[in-house]
């Protein structure tokens, strides 16, 4: 605790002593709180004698852009930098605008203004600031050394030998910036300098002359001196992009009326066909292409190491001047856009401000979240696409690979009724032979009975086309072809059937009772299929007849029947009937009692009937077995167009 | 050759069956045709010469059951088969059962006709013999018993005393009756005798 004591105390005796100091100088204080609010009662350092008081003097309108600017930089660097708290103090004395000078009656003012105020330094900005001071300066301020800053370096290297004055003087660089336009517009004819006529303004026009002079032959140059700013847009609306317009400041028109210079180049902007070049940092943003320029920020820290010297009592007598700062080139990046202009042919080194940055440079975490949040989106509906058509073809696949399979399985079936397809075509040929063979020996033998020829032709015909429709009812059977849907009656279907079987049955000694008696037969779907059905069936009772006992059992009963919302079709054998263990598996895959047996014909057969939205059962009877199929019935309404059968 | 032989065509193929009649017809046969097996046995054929054109597959009755029936209906015709579709064991089965030949439809004319006459030629020749067969049966009805039992003995091989002695007679008498039934039977050796003996046996036996 011992320690902290001690500085506690020494800060308290500090304060008094700024208590007494404040009452010994009413005026003093009074302007210090004005001045410096953030120290009302500032501390002076050990060693120094209270606040440093330091006099601004500008030949400028204090609340000129530029000299804000420069001004703030400049008070911010000597608080950083100086030990003692600053006092600052500001006189405008505004001859740059309004012209005339600051002579003996300013001096009256100001010396009594400041009789109780020990002024520490001054700071002159401008020329008119400078002469004052070297007017009047030793009587006001004895004990203030100097910093004088924004003149010419010409004026600056005339001040007289015994001034104790230190400043940085200001290079207006005209000549690098009419390179950067140059550079710009390499194919510029034309140069318009535009500029006002106070004082300042007639400055800066003879620093832009001088600067033009290189350029005399290869453009032609037109001064607008004076005019108002409005009156100089108009004249610059009509310039093209061959033309380089200068503009150097105008704070007064020939009028008599007093601009902001940075605005009325915001007025030139607004109108000009031409892009603008100017010399002023504080030109950016108001309409200014590109320039090269001095930096305020450094202008005031520079200044404010003068202070600082001046303040701690450095300078030596005789004035002293600072190298001027070098100029930056600086563009204005909408300002390029707008005339088309490349950044790419600027200077190097050339800082672009305003540069319009892009959606993407503004937004690019929030773009690329959006992109990324596209990309996963894109790639799951892709992904969704690919299954979905995977599953498509899958599906037509599937479709494709039932189609195949009935194909093959009716084939099949074509192959176990080989012998009786070979049978029935075999009738008509063989018949057909003999005729003709008959009718030959006939020729033969020179009986010719004409009648009796005529006739054999007329069978050989008929037996031709029996052959032939054989052959087309096996073709239509066997034929490899896509599932249709059409309305057809169960009844046809069994008919056709029958005529298909009967051979076979034939063959194999069984007699086939048909009973069609469903009246509502109309059913919609594949014919071809349901034939394939109900062959699987009569097929499956002929085999289980073949095994049973002989003659009276040796037939099969096909039966249609209407059922509510259906029809019926039932097959009835009188065989050995199915063991009750196996007449759950009846239906399943490979599964067969008989010896040669795929074990298909069933399951295809409950395949089609439940792709027609149908059922099937099958069931032990005490002779024989019966299987039943049940399809719904075709919607009652028939369309004309929509014929009763597919098939012919 | 016996065009007036009768061909009985059994199909039950109508449109076959004319045209095969036809065929026949003009090859210069009589023909006579029958839609079924049932039929062709209700109407049985007198004993004329002939064959039977039988197709295999019919309905009802087939052809090779028809071809059993023959049998037990005592029609001893040459049976000729025809089928649309020829499978191994059937083909077998009929050729075992007597068939001529076994033909798959189509059939042109020439294997037709030849199976058709050699099917004739067949009942031809099973008519002679049937009809030799008959001529000896009658001869041999003429035969007393005593003359049988020497003829038995003959055939086996005895001598004459043997048989004298086996029946208890004279050898005179043995030789006697031997004479009558070499008169009989119109045979001249006993060579002669012996085959005849040999054709007749199976019947007796």
């Amino acid at each position: 605790m011992m320690p902290l004591r001690r500085p506690m105390k020494l800060l308290a005796c500090m304060f008094v002593l700024a208590a007494l100091c404040a009452l010994q100088s009413t005026v003093a204080a009074a302007d210090s709180r004005a001045d410096a609010p953030k120290a009302p009662a500032p501390a002076p350092a050990p060693g120094a004698g209270g606040a440093a008081h330091v006099l601004v003097i500008t030949a400028s309108d204090p609340y000129l852009p530029a000299f804000v600017e420069i001004d703030g930089a400049m008070r911010a660097a000597v608080v950083q930098r100086h030990q003692r708290s600053v006092v600052w103090l500001y006189e405008s004395i505004d001859t740059i605008r309004l012209g005339g000078a600051a002579g003996q009656e300013l001096a009256e003012v100001l010396a009594r203004k400041y009789e109780n105020v020990r002024i520490d330094a001054v700071v002159l900005v401008l020329e008119p600031a400078v002469d004052f001071h070297l007017g009047y300066g030793h009587r006001l301020w004895p004990n203030a050394a100097a910093v004088y800053h924004f003149v010419l370096p010409r004026y600056a290297s005339e001040l007289p030998p015994g001034a104790r004055l230190s400043g940085l003087p200001v290079d207006i660089d005209f000549a690098g910036t009419l390179r950067t336009a140059f550079a710009l517009q390499p194919n510029a004819r034309r140069m318009v300098v535009v500029g006002g006529v106070s004082p300042f303004d007639e400055a800066q026009l003879e620093g832009a002359r001088a600067a033009l002079l290189p350029y005399r032959g290869r453009v032609d140059a037109e001064f607008l001196v004076g005019l108002s700013p409005r009156a100089a847009a108009e004249r610059l609306a009509g310039e093209t992009l061959d033309t380089i317009v200068l503009y150097t400041s105008l704070f007064r028109d020939a009028g008599g009326q007093v601009y902001l210079p940075r605005e009325a180049l915001a007025t030139l902007s607004a109108a000009s066909g031409a892009p603008i070049y100017g010399v002023f940092e504080t030109y950016m943003g108001y309409g200014l292409a590109a320039g090269a320029i001095e930096l305020f920020k450094e202008r005031g820290e520079r200044i404010a190491d003068l202070v600082v010297r001046a303040l701690n009592g450095e300078f030596a007598s005789g004035p002293a001047t600072e190298q001027p700062l070098a100029s930056r080139c600086l563009a204005d990046g909408r300002q390029l856009a707008r005339y088309r202009l490349s950044a790419a042919a600027l200077p190097a080194g050339c800082e672009v401000r305003y540069v319009e940055a892009s959606f993407l440079q503004r937004y690019w975490w929030q773009s690329l979240l959006a992109l990324l949040a596209l990309i996963a989106q894109s790639a799951l509906i892709f992904s969704l696409l690919l299954q979905r058509s995977r599953r498509h073809a899958a599906e037509l696949g599937l479709a494709a690979q039932r189609v195949e399979f009935l194909h093959a399985s009716r084939l099949a079936v074509a192959g176990e009724l080989t012998a009786s397809i070979a049978h029935e075509i075999n009738q008509p040929l063989g018949a057909i032979l003999s005729n003709a063979d008959a009718a030959e020996m006939l020729l033969e033998s020179g009986r010719v009975n004409r009648e009796e020829l005529l006739q054999i032709l007329a069978d050989i015909k008929r037996d031709d086309l029996r052959a032939s429709e054989i052959i087309k009812r096996m073709r239509a059977m066997l034929s490899r072809r896509d599932i249709e849907r059409c309305r057809f009656s169960l009844n046809e279907v069994v008919e056709q059937t029958a005529t298909v079987l009967r051979s076979e049955a034939s063959r194999r000694g069984i007699t086939v009772d048909y009973e069609l008696r469903a009246r509502h037969a109309d059913i919609l779907g594949d014919p071809v299929q349901i034939q394939q059905a109900i062959i699987n069936l009569m097929l499956n009772a002929f085999d289980a007849t073949t095994g049973g006992p002989p003659q009276d059992a040796c037939r099969v009963r096909v039966e249609t029947s209407d059922t509510p919302g259906g029809v019926k079709l039932s097959v009835r054998d009188f065989g050995a009937g199915i063991a009750p263990a196996n007449l759950a598996r009846v239906f399943d895959s490979f599964f067969s009692t008989k010896r040669d047996g795929m074990g298909l014909g069933l399951p295809i057969t409950r395949s089609i009937v439940e792709a027609h939205g149908g059922m099937i059962d099958a069931t032990s009877c005490e002779v024989g077995a019966e299987f039943r199929i049940i399809l719904p019935m075709a919607p009652v309404a028939r369309g004309p167009d929509q014929p009763m059968s597919s098939r012919q | 050759m016996t065009r007036s032989a009768v061909i009985h065509i059994v199909d039950d193929d109508d449109s076959l069956r004319t045209a095969l009649e036809r065929l026949l017809t003009a090859a210069g046969y009589r023909v006579r045709t029958y839609a079924s097996a049932g039929e062709f046995l209700l109407d049985p054929p007198d004993d004329t010469p002939g064959c039977l054109l039988l197709d295999l597959r019919m309905p009802g009755p087939s052809g090779l059951d028809l071809q059993e029936a023959l049998e037990r209906h005592e029609i001893r015709l040459p049976v000729v088969f025809q089928t649309g579709h020829g499978d191994l064991p059937t083909g077998i089965r009929a050729m075992k059962a007597g068939a001529v030949d076994f033909l798959i439809k189509p059939v042109a004319r020439e294997p037709l006709l030849a199976a058709i006459a050699r099917a004739l030629d067949l009942d031809a020749e099973r008519r002679a013999a049937r009809a030799a067969d008959s001529k000896l049966q009658s001869r041999f009805a003429q035969l007393t018993a005593r003359e049988r039992d020497v003829l038995e003995l003959v055939v086996a091989g005895k001598l004459n005393k043997q048989i004298a002695d086996a029946l208890g007679i004279a050898e005179r008498t043995v030789k006697a009756r031997r004479a009558e039934v070499m008169a009989k039977l119109g045979v001249a050796t006993a060579a002669e005798l012996g085959k005849i003996a040999a054709q007749l046996r199976p019947r007796d036996t």
